[in-house]
């Protein structure tokens, strides 16, 4: 170990430190003015003023039966005996949150992650809820985990919401580098929305809490790349040289795309002088696995296939499980993407195979890449192969992979097999999007096969998954091209009628061109008047729904009414023969005894009335007592709801 | 109206980490770091204390007077019994492994019968037995001690439960002739801080006569210890600027450990700059390890992987083990597994053999750059927000039980501080989870009670059981027995 040539924390980790400060006392004095309203307590010891923000108990101050608890919760998590053990946990926690031993954020926030590992975000986002509503503080974890969630399950911009709240200048928990990787992952690589990528990083450097992450630059410069946008993503590259000083950036995750982006303007020499610098025995940059998968894929698309096996070598030198870790899944497709971009596909097979060498297992993804290098080279046989493969190594197979294969045989015009394909998925219980069924319609439609194609959208509806504009588009066109007016017209009602798709003016043009060359102008009114006429239909087809549910709800109340009153006439009924028994026999006594009872009548009715005591028919007292059980019953009702 | 709990009797939780022995509890029992052998040799010492947790012979040997088993000291923050306090004349506990009768003890009786004032020897004997409040009494009743006694009883005053007596002998302390004895001071600001009362640690402090570096590196790591990171990170300045005391390379450690507690993760890596750059000393890996503490502890876990990805050395052992104790604070399994295979590698004597296979995830969190290249860009309409029907269940206050002429509010106001609610939620806060509640009442649960402890049942998935002077409601999963009969 050498201690000699130590760097500059600040170098180390740029993300985290964002220079705002120069001495700890200032940064001490910001911290303080950050959590001025801030305290520590365990509930239910209440806040000193409304306003204060509840932080999380350092770990120290923690009892040892809430460390107890932590660890009870843990091995739930970590060696699952069975599916429930992880619902078992995220139920305890919610349980013990009412205990004399609560679950501090920490456990809180390793059952959220188990969750969310599991992407059971149902689950999260409601643990995450109870926890809040109980007063369980959130940490930069628990944030970062809840962005996460609100990724996964697609959601970009209520996660820019509450990224933008926590990182408000007075924020007492900051946000972590990760929470904004996520994010801008999320909006870049799912989503497409670079500009609003860019803006969340210009946000980032503003509140001051997290410096310039190199990490984050590379999502963003990866999709400026992607756009075919390289100037943009090399100034990105000299924005981040210059925040951190510009001195040499030490994160390697970087260079990838920045060799991407120069070859992208068609500067090869300054790529490959850069390459040379940042790789070279003495570089001071720190490359891991991703790093060096992104120089790999740069010299490989660019034509570099030499450069790119020499550095792949390396690599693979590196490479020292456990403690070095420099060659994973992806740099094997990588490679096989290197291989494929200069034609050859049968070494992309052996460097496939050889992944065992490197102790790397590989994974679905590096499969689905292969078989889409293969389909798309009509080597549909190679890819079956490997389709087996896949079951045999114990993986299964995903949607991608059968919507891969489709695509192969579409290509060499198996088109039975590729149909077959796809049909299986519903075997294996997979669940194919969007995307797939446009892809099926896409290449049915290729195929001349209208009808089929028209199928499958069709299945998708059925299914609920809405059809994109894309796979409408594409019938549409190949019925104005088939001349099959009277399907187009049919097809363009369902998109009119599809309220998650918006009919394109160009669309348009296409089927009023189409239809006034056939002399067919009328129809067009016709379509859209029916159109309108079937939406109105529909939406009072929901209002009348609405007032049947309503009028069926009102008539179960109304029962139940009436049923309580009927009661309630019973029983008054039953108690006045039984007090009207008692006060005869009473009567009898004494006048058994001989002393009449002048006023026993008298006595006996209003004693009746006082008590809303009345013999049948009497209309007004019935009404009262009918009255106040009738909201007895309601509030039965409430209670069963409330539950 | 009054309602009492019955609750059963508390069983503790199940021992934890059965399948893997690991467990957290070590991060609170590190022990304060005070190093009576690293006391700088400007202070005279006049007497060597014998390390604490040592069982040695001590040097005034107890009259006669046989040693038994000394009990185990009582851990931090212990909820269980206190720890035996016997009366002067009962005997100690005997021996669970009994070799044989036990020892005579003749001459171990009243100690106010004795001699007229018991000696120091006597009270070291009884500290080390920890009988801290017989030997209290003693002192009370005017017992010499000396620097010594003074020290050993301190160190028994372990628990916050003792903090009582630690302030009694401090007392008898600060009237003895030897008040300035910087050894005994110092041991009282360590206990003051093992008891979690940091303001007497900081009065003590403030009226020493003298400090070394260690007072200086007892009160803040006490400080930090009990979850006061920020105050720690200011006495150091204070050390720094007011006192101008030139800090160690231990003080940095507990500096770092500091800003670790109180999220302060800027200041840490100023100081660490700081450590080199103006007191020259050179980083060691335990700094480092502090580093990373840091960002784990303020729930930067990624950030801290990456940084020890970068680390100017190989990452050891210790870098490891810090590592998966922060992924086990976190929650992080993936995490966990990896440093426990590093960790595993580079020493193997850390192997967890009970540990069980983790399984894998189900889709990765990253999402591949590649996974985007196949994708299909679709362009929608802005989706329409839908009200979905939620079944949406809250509590609504049924005011009509509420026979009082007052307004709405305070009829609502007043629902909530009925017997059973406030019995529940008493019992709620001082049982365990799960644990069945049983509540009894001298009159009729109302309504409205009825409904909530239905509500309250389900959320807190405990059993309650309610008696009214009717019948017996038992209330599971938002049901109640008596079928909604009231």
């Amino acid at each position: 170990m050498s201690l000699s040539k130590p760097l500059s924390a600040r170098r180390l980790v740029p993300a985290l430190f964002p220079l705002a400060h120069t001495s700890p006392a200032s940064a001490a004095a910001s911290r303080r003015a950050r959590r001025r309203d801030a305290f520590v307590a365990t509930p239910p010891t209440p806040p000193p003023s409304p306003s204060s923000v509840r932080l999380a108990e350092p770990l120290p101050s923690l009892a040892p039966s809430r460390l107890a608890l932590h660890n009870r919760i843990l091995e739930l998590l970590i060696s699952p005996k069975s599916d429930d053990d992880l619902a078992e946990a995220a139920l305890f926690t919610r349980h013990a949150l009412h205990s004399n031993c609560r679950p501090s954020s920490f456990t809180c926030a390793a059952v959220l992650a188990a969750l969310l590992r599991a992407r059971r975000l149902e689950e999260f986002f409601a643990l995450h809820r109870f926890a809040l509503q109980a007063a369980v503080p959130p940490t930069a974890v628990t944030h970062a985990l809840y962005l996460s969630a609100l990724a996964a399950r697609g959601l970009p911009d209520a996660a820019i919401h509450h990224l933008r709240i926590i990182s408000r200048p007075r924020s007492p928990v900051p946000p972590s580098p990760t929470a904004y990787r996520v994010v801008v992952r999320s909006l870049v690589v799912d989503h497409g929305r670079l500009s609003d990528g860019i803006q969340l990083k210009d946000e980032m450097l503003e509140s001051g809490f997290v410096g310039p992450d190199p990490q984050v630059y590379n999502i963003l410069m990866a999709g400026l790349v992607e756009a075919g946008d390289g100037a943009k993503a090399v100034e990105l590259y000299d924005e981040l040289k210059e925040k951190v000083g510009g001195e040499l950036i030490v994160d390697g995750i970087v260079y990838g795309s920045l060799m991407k982006a120069y070859f992208l303007m068609g500067m090869e020499e300054k790529a490959m002088d850069c390459y040379r610098e940042v790789i070279g025995a003495e570089s001071e940059v720190r490359f891991d696995a991703e790093s060096y998968n992104g120089v790999v894929d740069a010299l490989g698309q660019n034509g570099r296939l030499d450069d790119a096996l020499e550095l792949f070598e390396i690599m693979r030198r590196e490479h020292d499980p456990p403690l070095r870790i420099s060659v994973n899944v992806r740099s094997f497709s990588v490679m096989v993407d290197a291989y494929c971009a200069a034609g050859r596909i049968d070494d992309a097979i052996a460097v496939f195979r050889r992944m065992g060498e490197c102790e790397v297992v590989a994974d679905v993804a590096a499969y689905n890449n292969l078989i889409r290098h293969l389909s798309l080279q009509r080597l549909v046989s190679e890819a079956e192969l490997l389709y087996k493969d896949i079951e045999e190594s114990g993986l299964k197979a995903d949607e991608e992979t059968h919507v891969l294969l489709m695509e192969g045989c579409f290509r060499v015009d198996r088109i039975d097999e590729g149909i077959n394909y796809f049909d299986k998925m519903d075997e294996l219980e997979l669940k194919p999007d969007a995307t797939a069924y446009h892809k099926i319609a896409d290449g049915l439609i290729g195929h001349g096969m209208l009808d089929k194609a028209r199928m499958y959208i069709d299945r998708m509806r059925v299914k609920e998954i809405s059809p994109s504009t894309a796979s409408y588009e594409a019938l549409l066109k190949a019925y104005v091209a088939a001349a099959r007016l009277d399907d187009s017209i049919g097809i363009t009602k369902v998109i009119l009628l599809d309220e998650k798709v918006a009919f394109s003016d160009e669309m348009k043009e296409l089927l009023e061109g189409a239809l006034c060359g056939e002399g067919r102008k009328d129809d067009i009114t016709k379509l859209y008047e029916d159109v309108e006429k079937e939406k109105a239909e529909a939406a009072a087809r929901a209002a009348e729904e609405k007032e049947r549910a309503d009028a069926l709800a009102r008539e179960e109340r109304e029962k139940r009414r009436a049923e309580a009153a009927a009661k309630d006439e019973a029983a008054a009924r039953a108690s006045a023969a039984a007090i009207e028994a008692i006060l005869g026999h009473k009567r009898r006594t004494e006048n058994v005894t001989g002393e009449p009872a002048p006023d026993a009548n008298i006595m006996d009715s209003e004693f009746q009335s006082r008590f809303g005591i009345t013999s049948d028919g009497d209309g007004a007292l019935q009404g009262i007592s009918s009255g106040g059980e009738t909201k007895e019953g309601e509030d039965e009702t409430k209670g069963g709801d409330g539950q | 109206m009054a309602a009492a709990i019955h609750r059963p009797l508390l069983r503790s939780l199940p021992s934890s980490s059965t399948s893997r022995s690991r467990s957290l509890l070590h991060l609170l029992s590190r022990p304060l770091s005070f190093h009576p052998s690293a006391t700088s040799p400007n202070h005279p010492q006049q007497w060597q204390p014998p390390p604490p947790p040592q069982w040695s012979p001590s040097p005034p040997p107890p009259r006669n007077y046989q040693h038994q088993q000394q009990p185990p000291p009582p851990p931090r923050h212990n909820y269980g019994p206190p720890p035996p306090q016997h009366q002067h004349q009962a005997p100690p506990p005997p021996p669970r492994n009994n070799y044989g009768p036990p020892p005579p003890r003749q001459n171990y009786g009243h100690p106010q019968n004795q001699a007229p004032q018991a000696g120091p020897g006597e009270l070291i004997g009884m500290a080390r037995e920890g009988r801290v409040k017989e030997a209290v009494e003693l002192l009370d009743k005017g017992a010499r001690a000396d620097p010594h006694a003074f020290y050993e009883l301190a160190a028994a005053c372990s628990n916050p439960k003792l903090l009582e007596e630690l302030r009694k002998i401090h007392d008898f302390f600060l009237r003895s002739p030897f008040r300035a004895d910087l050894q005994v001071n110092n041991k009282m600001l360590e206990m003051y801080a093992k008891c979690a009362a940091m303001t007497h640690a900081r009065r003590t402090f403030d009226h020493m006569p003298d400090r070394n570096m260690d007072s200086w590196h007892i009160m803040i790591d006490g400080y930090s210890v009990n979850g006061l990171g920020d105050v720690a990170l200011q006495l150091f300045e204070e050390m720094k600027s007011k006192y101008g005391i030139t800090p160690t390379a231990h003080t940095f450690l507990l500096v770092l450990n500091a800003c670790a507690n109180s999220e302060a993760i800027e200041e840490a890596f100023l100081y660490f700059d700081a450590m080199s750059r103006d007191h020259g000393i050179e980083p060691g890996v335990e700094h480092y390890v502090g580093i990373i503490e840091v960002l784990g502890k303020s729930g930067h876990l990624n950030e801290a992987m990456e940084y020890i990805e970068k680390l100017p050395f190989e990452p050891t052992a210790m870098v490891w083990e810090s590592l998966l104790n922060l992924a086990r604070m976190n929650g992080d399994i993936d995490l966990e597994d990896r440093a426990e295979e590093l960790l595993v590698s580079l020493d193997p004597t850390k192997v967890n053999p009970k540990k069980l296979p983790t399984p894998p995830p189900k889709r990765r969190l990253g999402i591949n750059m590649l996974d985007g290249r196949n994708k299909l860009v679709e362009y929608r309409l802005p989706p329409k927000i839908e009200k979905k029907v939620v079944n949406e269940q809250r509590y609504v206050p049924d005011t009509r039980y509420v026979l009082h002429d007052i307004d709405q509010e305070a009829k609502e106001q007043a629902l909530l501080y009925h017997s059973e609610r406030l019995a529940i939620a008493y019992g709620l806060i001082s049982t365990p989870a799960r644990t069945p509640l049983r509540i009894i009442k001298n009159l009729r649960i109302c309504g409205d009670c009825h409904n909530a402890i239905k509500i309250m049942s389900r959320i807190v998935g405990r059993e309650l059981i309610v008696r009214d002077n009717k019948r017996f409601h038992h209330f599971k999963d938002g049901k109640c027995s008596c079928g909604d009969y009231w």
